[in-house]
């Protein structure tokens, strides 16, 4: 049974989002068929998704297994909808295919040392322990929603009725996520999933976003961008300098929101915004960054901030050098689930 | 204005400590703006960061992001700069300008060590220590749980309240959110709600009629203290029984519970 709620949990935590981001992946006009790109796209869509079900649901007082069965159900359907596009255009099994046998070609010595690197990482957050005592809040409201079958009504430090909607935590529905997994696998306990199985997996993807960082800044040289990956698994193994850096949040609370504002939506904003301004110049970019944006605000209330800002500076950045301010209108609508939450935090 | 900018050098200074990481980020954007190669990413690496650096550090936008966030955690601004990035895309121009294989490899090898010796590594035993559990909570807060809902199930209590000492309340509802606590972590966050029971049973020598009255005006049915301090009978004689004892904790139950 064990073994079968932790298949569910790569199920829906790994598998399904690469499933929703396939159609964005083969829509790619520099690197079509790439299943980093589809991993990257489908998660951040699957985030989105949630927080939009989320918060009316919370102010609503559904239960946490409506939420996560509705959820689950979109999702599904996003991903046959995906796939049946992704499937139509012909080519998606050959790239797909090709994809694979690339990566197998790909490998270098260089890059076989970042990835003997990662995996000390990865199982390092698995295997090994930090405690981090946010946790009373964070998992709490997750193992909360659970017990009650319920979306943030109940105190996590004590189990007693919110007197008021816990206005600072309301919009970011991220301790609900850990919530819907656990119910949709079964009954995995969540803090199994925040500490045990999730972590491995964040560190993961934040490499999947660096690892296509190094694609877009040096394509078509597969040396400078294994080299890329080194410099950037020694920064942030090294960057244990003060409590407060983004690796440390990375590796030591990547279970928390906020570490995966620090953590991930940030490498994850600078990709998706050269892709909307400086590479791909199409619509579905400016939807995706969207998305993105919408995963910073569900993430932390940091987020809200921690998203307007830089993908307003990027906006102007890249408007500047291509002499194209249409960006800025472009980015603000991008950023709009932030501007409302925005509002919302300073109105309630 | 001038308060603003030196509260903000203040974060700069928590947030990058003794490391010299921020010299390393300045010479990489000067790099990127010098170097011809690196040229077409100017704007993104360094017109961002630089923008970045005006926002983070500038009086009026910083009041006004203070106002917004408060200023406890405006240290998280710097997680904007994309040092990670920009550093190793600058490093790694700086060994392709190279040509000799061999020198190309030397400066990796320097380039590594001026990371690693800039910088402090994470992986040490003091941030990750070894697993005593899959949950990665004390496992005394999980003995102590069960213990409570073991015993709540057999007596037929609904929805137990327990109050415990500051080292168990942040872990138990992790563990186990049926069990209702008398106070969390919000107490040592500073929001007062049963300050005197706080008080009294995380003090050095709590007296067990006190805290006994205390936790049942708190309804509370469980009581957890540690073990060592050997309040058995004080606390049998208020009516509150030792049940089990979990780790270096103790359980006590109270016998005039009433559903």
């Amino acid at each position: 049974m064990a073994v079968m709620k932790v298949f569910l949990f790569f199920l829906w935590a790994a598998v399904l989002p690469l499933l929703v981001g396939s159609c964005g992946a083969m829509k790619s006009k520099r690197d079509p068929g790439s299943l980093f790109l589809a991993c990257f796209y489908g998660v951040f869509i699957e985030f989105a998704l949630f927080e939009f079900l989320a918060i009316p649901m919370v102010f609503l007082r559904c239960s946490l297994r409506q939420l996560s069965f509705t959820w689950l159900l979109l999702s599904l359907i996003c991903a046959a909808i995906s796939l049946r596009k992704a499937h139509s255009s012909g080519k998606f099994h050959p790239v797909f295919l090709a994809k694979l046998a690339d990566a197998r070609k790909r490998l270098t010595p260089l890059l076989g040392v970042v990835l003997f690197c990662v995996f000390l990482q990865t199982a390092c957050v698995t295997f090994r322990q930090h405690i981090d005592d946010d946790d009373a809040f964070y998992v709490a409201t997750a193992v909360t929603a659970v017990e009650t079958d319920t979306l943030m009504e109940y105190n996590p430090y004590t189990g007693n009725l919110y007197q008021n909607i816990p206005t600072r935590y309301v919009l970011s529905a991220w301790p609900l996520y850990l919530a819907a997994l656990s119910t949709l696998c079964a009954g995995l306990h969540p803090t199994l999933i925040a500490h045990f199985l999730l972590p491995g997996l964040v560190v993961l993807f934040a490499y999947l976003i660096y690892a296509l960082i190094a694609r877009d800044l040096f394509p078509e040289d597969p040396h400078r961008q294994d080299l890329f990956l080194l410099f950037v698994v020694l920064i942030l193994s090294f960057s244990g300098f003060s409590v407060y850096s983004s690796g440390v949040f990375l590796f030591t609370r990547g279970w928390q929101g906020k570490a995966l504002v620090a953590a991930i939506i940030q490498p994850a904003l600078f990709f998706q915004c050269r892709k909307a301004m400086k590479k791909e110049k199409d619509k579905t970019a400016w939807l995706h960054l969207f998305c993105t944006v919408t995963s910073a605000c569900m993430f932390s209330s940091m987020g809200v901030v921690l998203s307007g800002i830089p993908v307003g500076v990027y906006a102007i950045v890249y408007g500047f050098e291509q002499k194209k301010w249409r960006y800025l209108p472009c980015s603000l609508l991008a950023c709009s689930s932030a501007v409302v939450c925005g509002v919302i935090y300073l109105l309630i | 204005m001038a308060s603003v900018f030196s509260e903000v050098f203040d974060h700069f200074t928590n947030y990058f400590a003794d490391s010299v990481y921020p010299l390393l980020f300045f010479l990489a954007l000067l790099l990127i703006f010098f170097h011809p190669g690196a040229k077409k990413e100017r704007a993104a690496l360094c017109g961002s960061n630089l923008l970045f650096l005006a926002i983070i550090f500038c009086p009026l936008t910083a009041y006004l992001v203070i106002k917004m966030i408060g200023s406890l955690v405006y240290w998280r601004m710097f997680w904007l700069l994309t040092i990670p990035v920009t550093l190793a895309f600058a490093l790694v121009w700086l060994v392709s300008g190279f040509s000799r294989k061999a020198v190309r490899a030397l400066t990796v090898v320097l380039a590594a060590a001026a990371i690693i010796c800039s910088g402090q590594l994470l992986f040490t035993e003091e941030t990750f220590t070894s697993r005593a559990n899959y949950f990665k909570i004390p496992t005394e807060a999980i003995y102590v749980a069960e213990s409570i809902s073991a015993h709540a199930e057999e007596e037929g209590v609904e929805n137990p309240k327990a109050v415990v000492p500051i080292a168990l309340c942040s872990y138990i509802r992790q563990y186990d959110a049926g069990i209702r606590l008398a106070y969390g972590r919000n107490m040592v966050k500073g929001e007062v709600t049963q300050t005197k029971l706080y008080e009294e049973i995380n003090s050095e020598a709590p007296r067990a009629k006190r805290l006994a009255r205390l936790a049942r005006k708190a309804e509370c049915t469980y009581l957890i203290l540690p073990a060592s301090l050997s309040l058995d009978k004080k606390l049998a004689n208020n009516s509150f029984i030792k049940i089990a004892e979990a780790g270096s904790y103790a359980i006590y139950f109270d016998s005039e519970w009433d559903d």
